[in-house]
């Protein structure tokens, strides 16, 4: 989809886990530094769909559940969650494993319309890591994808 | 240690391979005071499945002193009991709770039916009688399964990977309980060296020792609240074992597993070979079964105004391949850590819960935890990987559950006293992310969209 937009983020970020801090431990900040969450596209509107990324540069299994992520907007210097949206559908409990070197994507919602223009990001809901034993450690909204801009649509746009 | 023995072999019960053994061991695991015994492992609710210690059998439920039956574990007196009554095969209560006596002989007269119930009266004491028993005709008699319970037992050695020996009366076999497949094959290749028939003797495989395996790895027989997931890698948890009406219950009949509708990858299309794995994919697991039959989709009117497509339940049916071993009945109870240390029975003449009643679920990723039934039979939209649908009338509990306990097994634990227990609840679905609030397709919903197809009490 291609969209016009009247103005440019001027610093998007692109880095997952580079748009500031997060309030996990570091160990995981860590672990969350060397995957990717990228959304497919770079620019969206209100009220689209997001997908995202996920590519596991690990040399373990990781799992992830993309759907209901908190989503979160940069603004006067720092980023700051929104509060769900009340009318988003219901997470089916599952999880997507991605093996070592393998990539998938998965929808991480619709963006609520409206929606103010501006740099966004979402922390993904539900992301785990094999752990002892066989189990599986969970680290919700510790995993944090790449940053994306939210613009009006202009006149004319597909 | 005669004694230690007894339990040793009591203690095969509850993990079994046989799909049907649960339900007809607890029944007939024994007499009077081993009943009691066993009460515990074979009870309803949270059974410890471990052998108990090695306490004598008699002292450790009376208290009271070892008699002239001191001498003689369970398995030798059964043994014993040939010479007094020819073709004698063991003694049992069946499903009904009727005493059975399990004969090898069609000649078996009413002399040996009375000797037999002399000795039950002895050991079982004087509140027990007894005195007509149904026979139950089999092949081998106690006592040639006794012979080749100890021609086993003098056969096997350090690291042969067996975890339990005994004579199960019930299926008239001795019973070998091995750790891996491989064990089993190993033993069953030397049975006619060591003299003992093929046809007297029941594997039991236990891929791990209970206790030392979470909900995250291998474990055999399948149960309730492992670990599962499939060739799309959405990795979600194995719900209720079930039979089907149409393909048979009980027996070698085919057995299946519920679990979340949206743990396929292709939700929403009929059955697709999609195959499903424990605990995960080769290889960390090994194959179970594969998608058998799933909820169709509604559209238009059917569905709330505007709200299209629906479905009437988040739940799809796996069949279990023919060589999995499968606890039928059963969900696993685990610690905090996820250990398993054994199961609950659900098999319940009673299903469903009400607003306020108290739950449990048991997720691969969670664990257990419980909660009480807030909302019933509301219609909303759920998000899986392949689609989103609304899915009518669901119910929520809120137990602690997170991606992967998708298609857990939500139940009333037995609860002495109360008749209502144990039941089947539902399967668990799905999480509102804007409330918090979990929600589960009730197993009301399940029997209305497959007809009542499936067996589970």
């Amino acid at each position: 989809m291609i969209r016009s937009v009247s103005w440019v983020a001027a610093a998007l970020c692109t880095a997952t886990a580079s748009c500031g801090s997060s309030s996990t431990s570091p160990n995981i900040n860590r672990v969350a530094e060397t995957l990717r969450a990228e959304p497919v596209e770079t620019v969206y509107a209100p009220g689209d769909t997001v997908r995202i990324t996920f590519r596991n540069t690990r040399a373990t299994d990781i799992y992830v559940n993309p759907c209901g992520s908190s989503l979160e907007r940069f603004a006067s210097g720092g980023w700051v969650s929104l509060p769900p949206d009340p009318a988003a559908p219901n997470c089916g409990d599952t999880s997507h494993l991605i093996h070592p070197g393998e990539t998938w994507t998965g929808s991480a919602g619709a963006l609520k319309s409206p929606l103010s223009p501006g740099t966004y990001r979402y922390r993904i809901r539900f992301f785990a890591l094999p752990g002892a034993n066989g189990g599986i450690d969970v680290f919700p909204f510790a995993l944090i994808s790449a940053g994306f801009l939210v613009g009006p649509l202009a006149t004319g746009a597909n | 240690m005669k004694h230690n023995q007894t339990i040793l072999a009591a203690g095969l019960l509850p993990g079994t391979s046989d799909p049907l053994a649960a339900r007809r061991a607890c029944p007939a695991r024994l007499l009077g005071i081993l009943m009691a015994v066993f009460a515990t492992a074979c009870s309803p609710g949270d059974q410890p499945v471990a052998p108990p210690s090695s306490t004598p059998v008699r002292s450790a439920v009376s208290g009271a002193t070892l008699t002239a039956v001191a001498h003689r574990n369970f398995r030798e007196q059964l043994a014993a009991l040939d010479s007094a009554a020819p073709g004698f095969a063991g003694v049992f209560f069946d499903d009904a709770g009727q005493l059975t006596v399990a004969v090898a002989t069609d000649g078996f007269d009413a002399a040996s039916v009375a000797r037999v119930m002399e000795w039950v009266h002895e050991y079982s004491g004087p509140t027990r009688v007894v005195t007509r028993p149904n026979l139950r005709r089999v092949a081998h008699r106690y006592v040639e399964l006794y012979g080749a319970y100890q021609s086993i037992r003098d056969h096997l050695w350090s690291g042969d990977n067996v975890v339990a020996l005994g004579i199960e009366e019930t299926s008239n076999k001795v019973v070998v309980g091995v750790r891996t497949a491989t064990a089993r094959a190993s033993i069953a290749a030397k049975l006619p060296d060591w003299g003992v028939s093929a046809d007297m003797v029941r594997f039991e495989q236990r891929d791990a020792a209970l206790g030392e395996t979470t909900l995250n790895q291998t474990f055999r027989p399948a149960r309730g609240g492992l670990m599962i997931n499939n060739q799309d890698n959405n990795p979600c948890t194995l719900g209720f074992n079930v039979y089907n009406w149409n393909t048979g219950i009980g027996g070698s009949s085919p057995l299946y597993f519920f679990t979340a509708g949206h743990c396929s990858g292709t939700w929403g299309q009929p059955p697709a070979q999609t195959i499903y794995y424990q605990p995960g994919n080769s290889p960390t697991g090994s194959r179970v079964g594969v998608e058998y039959a799933t909820v169709p989709v509604h559209s238009g009117g059917y569905c709330p105004s505007g709200h299209s497509p629906c479905m009437d339940a988040d739940v799809l049916v796996v069949q279990y391949d023919d060589t999995v071993s499968v606890h039928y009945g059963a969900v696993a109870n685990v610690d905090a850590s996820k250990n398993i240390t054994g199961y609950f029975n659900v098999q319940g003449t009673t299903t469903g819960a009400f607003v306020g009643q108290v739950v449990t679920m048991v997720g691969q990723v969670s664990g257990k935890s419980t909660a009480t039934v807030r909302q019933t039979c509301m219609d909303q939209l759920v998000s899986g990987p392949a689609g989103a649908y609304w899915i009518l009338c669901q119910d929520s509990a809120d137990y602690s559950s997170t991606g992967g306990d998708s298609g857990s097994p939500v139940f009333i634990p037995y609860t002495p006293g109360n008749p209502y227990t144990p039941a089947i609840v539902g399967i668990h679905s799905s999480v509102s992310t804007s409330t918090g609030h979990k929600w589960y397709t009730p197993i009301s919903q399940i029997d209305f969209v497959f007809g009542g197809a499936y067996y589970y009490w």
